[in-house]
């Protein structure tokens, strides 16, 4: 994202605000701007210059303020060198309510400065006409934004790796193809199981591999008959707009109304299930006679105790339809604070599954053993009360009769409990399984590169790329290094030895590099060559290349995967590369650029995609990041950190921040921040005491792990061995933009204030970047 | 601006007598000029009462507008005016006291005429729902003042990230949640709110609706880019169009996309982010075919007040 450096006098800080205000929410640029420095006193002139240097924009803000301001002078000074060294645009901004002409004869020699661009930004005149301009002009000289390289991706008929979604596969033939099965324990047992991972993880194509459609296509088999799979899957998407929503006021009226949520839920579980049922028979999959539809019918009825006499399957559907309108106009007039009536089924547990039983025995089309699997997509998009429900059918589920397999983001339970206030415990009445893998345990990684590799092992093989295998495709990283003598980069090893010793000796001053026994030099080499590799580079990009890279940068999310190698295939193909018949690979330059870009493009969707928080997580990330990067340029014995511990996490429950929506402040919980945060796979609870997806454990210290693809964009290392403690105090005052607590934790990463408590040799994290 | 002769199922409202039309007279209040354009063109009209809806958003150009429809209230209705406080983030606020007030008539000899023009999409249609629901659909007027422009650039959006995306209550579709997921997104100048909305619903299928003719000649374009990210994605043969004003042709052309996504074979979810008109025209395709799709809702984190609509422009009677 291009970044904008603002230079101002404080005594203009309103009208800025609002200027900064209206372009940070809409656009992709990063704003450079720090009110404290303008206060006496608290001047850092080396952050300063430093922020003038990074930013491709110089944005004076002109006014009889400006023109007084010594330091604003400073700045623009700074600026007009950068621009004859390095090409910094200025554009100046004239500050509403000044006059033109005043100010202009008070500018002198700055008037010669900015003259070229004075009539851009002209807020005196016409507000939005200035945003208008200033913002196109900022627009002339920018590359494409992540976004709309993105987009070209996405939409790019040639590029076999576009197909990121499990809803772009309309034909199962095609899905199929493509699908590769992970190597899941539960998966196809009848025991309940909950699929838990971040958007882009797979739940969905795992869901939908347990489809009846699919499961046939794969065998090449005509029917459900000629398969030798018990479950017949029946895919039910919780998504938005399927429910009745209903305020926290009706939710505490819920003891008399709790009926009304189990007879839409069971009502709309088996409207799904006869859908399934009558378009598998019309696809012939299975074979429902007319008897049998008559008995269905009889079934369906009794079970559910619908009202009339139904004569067929059309009518049943009806039927069921019709009592499901009624709950939702009940539900809706209730909410509008009237008295509506209406007479609940009064459905229970135990109809329901008498209900599946008498189906099952009915149709000839299923054996003794066959079962239904009720594939329970977008669980974190049920109520707190429809989750109860659920979680008493897996309770009290029977093996032979149905089972649950559930996808749900982290977090994405409001409880654990049933109907009955029962708690249903994992190993006992479900397992679990995590589709983000760890990369931090090596048998996680293992399994995610396996599975990643097959996955794109499909998708070259059915897009009929000579080379299937996504290693030889992407050029490597370190085979580079090996074959050169020096990385990417253009650091030659030499170099990069140099300062692991350098760091060695600083760290442990009494004790020198050549000193120590060669396996332990070999050990250290080790682990801190990609720091060493960081703190050399500086603020030039470090370069990812290869498919171990991709694999860390996708953080063990399969889609981040399929989208870098989807960028970066982009990328080779405006260079006019032909990767598909094999004649060129993808190259270390082209997954940078790939890297870069989707770093970005992840980033800045944090604050637009993200519910109610994304603004301020999204702040909280770059600080973090900024705190981060830090430590990785100057921490003698830990520079690859892109974890961070909380101690006494819970102490986030009572600390708020007030956030306006719409006009209206409220107060949000740390903890309901953080769980959003790792509900949209930003951060990851990782490992440590207490880590469950259960959000309601209670921990003494808890660990995240920085979503790995924000790594470029924040200039930071994606391999995360170290972590950095924060307090939730200090949290607090983060995200209250408390600009004094962030220096004090970037200060605290520094050497001169770290009291290196634990050597070298103890450190905590898992040898991250190795095999 | 659209003229009377075109091929419309509306009228302006210089065409229209609406003397024996109403008895009530609804109406909300708005930091938007046009919430008085209804009330400044049925002068020579009288009412038995007024109701004005107030969201309690504060506001200063709301207020003093407020102001200024008491005042024109007063002089329109013999018995006077209501106030009900609602909220644009929770429009059901309020429902409860205007449904109460409804059942002091009679459904058969009063006529209820209503400026939609100001009040929130989502509340517009909670607020015809209500009152198709008492029995009052057949004598009810809709009326709908366009603005006279709109104060936004083609890079500035209306409103500003996401705060929640949720059905509108009563508007939820029975449908069996195996179909695939078709999302119809009404495109207005909220670019992000489409994008966003479209990303979290991960549909399998999208079809984007632009409103055509635009109010305006010169504005020609603009829908199509404020959301070019999200056709630049889906493509450009996922685009359409539906008339802006005319909700009889919004209707008809829903119609038409039902024969192409029929509602036996994908799950529909609307999303209405395009003109208020638009959003009737999906009221009256709802009415004729409840809980076939669903209706949600994005609410956004912040509106950008500063570019919403200015001045007043044609009065249409819509229904």
């Amino acid at each position: 994202m291009p970044s904008v450096f603002i230079c101002y006098s404080h005594k203009d800080e309103e009208f800025v605000d609002e200027v900064t205000h209206c372009i940070e929410f809409d656009t992709d640029l990063t704003i450079n701007i720090d009110k404290e420095i303008l206060r006496p006193g608290k001047s850092t002139p080396k952050e300063i210059f430093g922020k003038i240097r990074e930013s491709e924009f110089f944005v004076p803000v002109l006014s009889l303020n400006w023109v007084e301001s010594n330091w604003c002078h400073e700045e623009a000074e700074s600026a007009v060198i950068e621009k004859i060294e390095k090409n910094t645009e200025i554009i100046p901004i004239l500050k509403k309510d000044e006059n033109f002409e005043e100010v202009m004869e008070e500018m002198e020699e700055w008037e010669e400065v900015f003259f070229e661009k004075l009539w851009v930004a002209r807020f005196d005149e016409n507000f939005n006409t200035a945003l208008n301009n200033f913002i196109k002009e900022i627009g002339k000289k920018c590359d494409k934004t992540p976004k709309q390289i993105y987009s070209e991706m996405e939409s790019s008929e040639d590029n076999p790796f576009r197909w990121v979604r499990a809803e772009q596969f309309h034909d199962p033939r095609k899905f199929r193809k493509y699908y590769a099965e992970p190597e899941l324990q539960h998966l196809k047992n009848s025991r309940p199981l909950f699929l838990v991972g971040g958007r882009g993880a797979g739940k969905t194509m795992i869901l939908k591999s347990l489809d009846p459609s699919f499961a046939i296509s794969k065998e090449h088999a005509e029917s459900w008959g000629q398969i030798n799979l018990p479950i017949f899957g029946i895919y039910f998407k919780a998504s938005r707009g399927s429910f009745s929503p209903v305020s926290k006021k009706f939710l505490d009226e819920i003891s008399s109304n709790r009926q009304i949520f189990i007879d839409e839920l069971l009502l709309r579980l088996s409207r799904t299930l006869l859908e399934i049922l009558w378009d598998a028979n019309k696809k012939d999959c299975i074979q429902i006679s007319k008897s049998e539809e008559k008995e269905i019918c009889r079934i369906f009825s009794s079970s559910l105790r619908l009202p009339s006499d139904v004569k067929n399957i059309d009518n049943l559907k009806n039927c069921i339809s019709e009592e499901i309108s009624k709950i939702t106009d009940y539900v809706s007039s209730k909410e509008r604070g009237e008295n509506p009536s209406y007479l609940v089924n009064s459905l229970e547990i135990d109809r329901f599954k008498k209900l599946c039983k008498k189906i099952l025995d009915e149709l000839s089309s299923f054996s003794d053993k066959s079962y239904f699997c009720f594939l329970i997509d977008e669980y974190e998009n049920l109520t707190e009360i429809q989750q109860e429900i659920l979680n008493t059918l897996i309770k009290f589920h029977e093996g032979g009769i149905y089972t649950f397999k559930v996808a749900s983001k982290p977090e994405g339970n409001e409880t654990l409990l049933t109907l009955e206030q029962e708690e249903i415990e994992e190993g006992e009445d479900f397992d679990q399984i995590s589709l983000d893998f760890n990369l931090n345990d090596k048998i996680s990684r293992r399994e995610y590169k396996q599975y990643v590799f097959r996955i794109s092992e499909n998708i070259l093989s059915s897009e009929n790329f000579e080379y299937t295998d996504i290693t030889e495709i992407l050029e490597d990283r370190e085979e580079y290094r090996e074959k050169n003598g020096e990385t990417p980069e253009g650091l030659s090893l030499k170099e990069i030895d140099e300062e692991i010793k350098e760091i060695y000796n600083n760290r442990i001053p009494d004790k020198k590099w050549c000193e120590i026994a060669t396996e332990k030099r070999e050990e250290t080499k080790d682990k801190m060559w990609f720091g060493a590799k960081f703190r050399l580079l500086g603020n030039k990009r470090c370069r990812y290349g290869g498919f171990d890279d991709f694999i860390v940068l996708s953080s063990g999310i399969v889609r981040r995967f399929v989208e870098l190698c989807g960028l970066a295939y982009h990328f080779s193909i405006k260079n006019n590369k032909n990767i598909k018949d094999g004649e060129d690979d993808i190259t270390i330059q082209e997954q940078t650029e790939a890297a870069y870009q989707l770093s970005k493009l992840r980033l800045s969707l944090i604050k637009k995609n993200v519910e109610l928080y994304g603004p301020y997580i999204f702040d909280f990330v770059n600080d973090i990041g900024d705190i981060i990067h830090e430590k990785l340029m100057t921490h003698r014995s830990e520079p690859d950190s892109s974890r961070f511990k909380i101690r006494d996490p819970n102490k986030l429950k009572g600390m708020g921040i007030e956030i306006s929506e719409n006009g209206n402040q409220k107060e949000i919980p740390l903890n309901e921040i953080f769980s959003s945060a790792v509900t949209h796979s930003i951060f990851k609870r990782y490992g440590g005491k207490g880590s469950s997806w259960n959000k309601n454990v209670a921990t003494t210290t808890q660990e995240y792990i920085l979503n790995r693809i924000y790594a470029p964009a924040l200039k930071i290392s994606p391999w995360a061995r170290w972590y950095i403690m924060i307090e939730p105090k200090k949290i607090l005052n983060l995200l209250k933009k408390k600009e004094k607590t962030k220096r004090e934790l970037i200060k605290k990463v520094r050497p001169s204030d770290v009291r290196d408590e634990e050597p070298l040799e103890a450190f905590t994290g898992v040898d991250d970047a190795k095999e | 601006m659209m003229q009377k002769n075109e091929n419309l199922n509306i009228h302006l409202i210089n065409d229209f007598n609406l003397k024996k039309r109403g008895n009530i007279l609804i109406t909300s209040s708005s930091f938007e000029e046009r919430c008085l354009g209804s009330l400044n063109k049925i002068d020579g009209n009288e009412f038995q009462k007024a109701i004005i809806f107030t969201y309690e958003e504060p506001s200063e150009d709301r207020d003093k507008n407020l102001k200024k429809q008491k005042q024109k209230l007063n002089s329109l209705t013999q018995n006077g005016f209501e106030e009900i406080f609602t909220s644009s983030k929770n429009p059901l606020k309020g429902l409860d006291e205007f449904a109460q007030y409804l059942k002091n008539y009679s459904p058969k000899s009063t006529a209820l005429t209503i400026d939609i023009s100001t009040f929130t999409k989502r509340h517009m249609l909670l607020l015809v729902k209500t009152i198709e629901e008492h029995g009052f659909w057949e004598n009810t007027t809709i009326l709908y003042t366009e603005p006279l422009d709109y104060i936004t650039n083609l890079f500035l959006p209306l409103s500003m990230g996401i705060s929640s995306i949720s059905t509108i209550p009563g508007f939820v579709s029975n449908t069996p949640s195996n179909l695939p997921l078709f999302l119809l997104i009404f495109l207005g100048y909220e670019g992000d709110r489409a994008y966003s909305l479209h990303s979290k619903m991960s549909p399998n299928t999208t079809k984007l609706i632009i409103p055509d003719p635009p109010y305006r000649e010169e504005w020609r374009g603009r829908t199509k880019k404020m959301n070019k990210h999200l056709i630049k994605i889906l493509g450009e043969n996922k685009l359409d169009t539906a008339h802006s004003l005319d909700p009889y042709q919004v209707k008809k052309k829903l119609y038409e996309l039902e024969k192409e996504h029929n509602f036996d074979k994908e799950k529909w979810v609307l999303s209405p982010l395009g003109t208020k008109p638009q959003t009737f025209g999906i009221y009256l395709f709802w009415r004729e075919n409840k809980h076939s799709f669903s209706i949600v809702y994005a609410s956004p984190l912040k509106h950008n007040v500063r570019f919403y609509s200015t001045g007043i422009g044609n009065t249409w009677v819509l229904k």
